[in-house]
């Protein structure tokens, strides 16, 4: 029963707007005066009324004072790093003085080339930009640069001759292509997508290896090398040139491996072979193989955003696996690596429910603080209070 | 919230003392799991010091801090959503095997009582004017405007989630 669509008194919407105080004070007299002799008006205040009742009751949580006052003193330090505070109003006059001075002369330079021709013997790069894409473009006799803040982006880019260099900057990487369609997308200064549909492109990324991309692949879910090899025999054919290395002033590469120049293809580099590898075998109950390639992926890329989801990943496949004794030990060395991991909650509460544990009583003991204040949680973790005496 | 804007932090304590258990509150509702809701607890108080400024006092600072926190937190579930994509997506099967295990479905059970169960059943837009309005006690034209929609929204979206959270609603528990 509802109080408009399925209610039998007309009054039933006025029953609701008083029980919302949207109701005038002139008409409640008369409103109450219905509700008294009504069953179904009377039926649905009361319903109406459990309702709240049970969301104030039930929807405020019981909340711990330790908890709390943990969370504030956590919150204050966070806040008082450098860069959280606010510029105060003089320093934004400052900071917005010295960019305009910086816009004034980069425009002064730029004045002073006067018509001189920036990309004479090249034909711009056609862009087409998805909505609230923040994009710009800038070009030279030798480069073209597209610089990608937010958004999508297809970009059609004709041949470049020799010595010609087209660049996509992204906050976190760029992209050098040679003659290709594609479009990319970067969300929260990361790059999120790489569609290539012809042509060959580079993709850059801080902390990873250079990855070639030919017309049909996709990153992050790229084929795998030999897979890629195979569909496009461009790759393993082009030459060393075509993906020379570019200036690495904007994006220093942390992690990049010395590269063999008669390596063609570094596609074998791409580091969600492993990953991938790890979640096929998943998906077909090949449980001990997968808990090694997510081992194999967190060796390799220990720095990767990846790594985490491998650590989580291989404790689940050990613990479907049955395997108690090594999910243990997957799970102590997770929450070792990541303690502010997304999955340490899951992570501890296997681990609460295997009753055991290598990690010493302190690491316990800070790992679960941060749940104490939950009832539930608490009581999850008995088991492992346990085995400390607590 | 001015002099939170002009860089004081002693401000956001102050604030962190008056609103933490309702930050909380809203964010556990939104379907933020628990292990993840204290985080992003701390990071609405975190995006108050650079929205600070624009807090403008047309609506009390507790619905536009709630505003935040709920926005902030259905990111924060897209995001979670968006992570079994990405896995999904490198192997087709593990977004459903992720979601039906039935041992991460026991873990989500046991955590989350009735209530709880039946406001994340509730679509997003009726489970933020319910949480608003109902646990928080938000006006309806508070609620509005924390949510950046028109107070007759507010309440027809009221409407229709407390029809599906009254005691015997299809689809309820009891």
């Amino acid at each position: 029963m509802t109080p408009r669509a399925h209610h039998p008194c007309p009054f039933a919407a006025e029953v609701e707007a008083a029980h919302d105080g949207r109701l005038g004070a002139p008409d409640l007299p008369r409103l109450d005066r219905h509700v008294a002799g009504c069953a179904a008006c009377l039926a649905l205040r009361a319903r109406l009324d459990a309702v709240r009742a049970e969301a104030r009751r039930e929807g405020n949580l019981a909340l711990d004072d330790l908890a709390r006052r943990r969370a504030r003193a956590d919150l204050l330090q966070r806040a008082a790093r450098p860069g959280r505070t606010p510029l105060p109003t003089w320093g934004r006059f400052a900071l917005g003085v010295a960019t305009a001075l910086a816009l004034l002369v980069v425009s002064a330079s730029v004045w002073r080339r006067g018509a001189r021709p920036l990309a004479r013997d090249h034909a711009l790069a056609h862009v087409e930009a998805s909505p609230g894409t923040r994009w710009s473009r800038g070009s030279s006799a030798r480069e073209e640069r597209i610089v990608l803040g937010e958004g999508i982006l297809l970009v059609e880019v004709p041949h470049q001759h020799l010595g010609h260099r087209f660049v996509v900057a992204l906050p976190d990487g760029e992209i050098e292509v040679r003659g290709t369609r594609f479009e990319v997308e970067v969300r929260a200064l990361h790059t999120r997508r790489l569609d290539v549909t012809d042509g060959v492109v580079a993709l850059r990324l801080e902390g990873r290896a250079e990855q070639l991309l030919a017309a049909g692949a996709r990153w992050p879910t790229a084929p795998a090398a030999g897979d890629l090899a195979a569909t496009h025999p461009r790759v393993r054919a082009l030459p060393a040139q075509a993906v020379v290395p570019v200036e690495r002033a904007r994006t220093p590469q942390r992690t990049r491996p010395a590269r063999d120049a008669q390596t063609a293809s570094v596609v074998a580099d791409e580091p969600v072979a492993p990953l991938a590898a790890g979640l096929r075998a998943l998906q077909r109950g090949d449980l001990s193989v997968a808990a090694e390639r997510f081992a194999d992926f967190e060796r390799a890329h220990p720095d990767d955003e990846r790594a985490e989801d491998a650590g989580y990943l291989r404790v689940v496949a050990l613990r479907r696996a049955g395997l108690t004794a090594e999910a243990g030990g997957a799970a102590e060395a997770y929450l070792r690596r990541y303690s502010h991991g997304a999955r340490r909650w899951e992570v501890l509460a296997g681990l609460a429910r295997v009753g055991a544990s290598n990690l010493s009583c302190a690491e316990l003991t800070t790992l679960a603080a941060e749940f104490e204040g939950d009832v539930a949680r608490r009581e999850a973790m008995r088991p492992l209070r346990a085995s400390c005496g607590r | 919230m001015a002099q939170l804007a002009a860089g004081n932090l002693s401000a956001l304590g102050a604030l962190h003392d008056r609103y933490y258990g309702s930050v909380l509150g809203v964010v556990v509702h939104a379907g933020v799991e628990r292990g993840d809701a204290d985080d992003v607890t701390q990071e609405v108080f975190l995006k108050l010091i650079a929205l600070a400024a624009r807090f403008d006092g047309r609506e009390s600072a507790r619905a536009w801090i709630l505003g935040i926190a709920w926005k902030m937190a259905l990111h924060r579930r897209r995001g979670g959503a968006r992570w079994l994509r990405m896995l999904g997506e490198v192997v087709a099967e593990v977004a459903s095997a992720a979601t039906t295990d039935p041992e991460r479905l026991a873990i989500v059970a046991e955590e989350a009582s009735s209530f709880e169960r039946r406001v994340a059943r509730l679509p997003a837009r009726m489970q933020a004017a319910f949480i608003l309005v109902e646990v928080q006690g938000l006006t309806g034209e508070e609620a509005a405007s924390a949510l950046g929609i028109p107070v007759a929204t507010v309440w027809t979206r009221l409407h229709h989630a407390r029809r599906k959270m009254m005691p015997g609603a299809a689809g309820g528990e009891r």
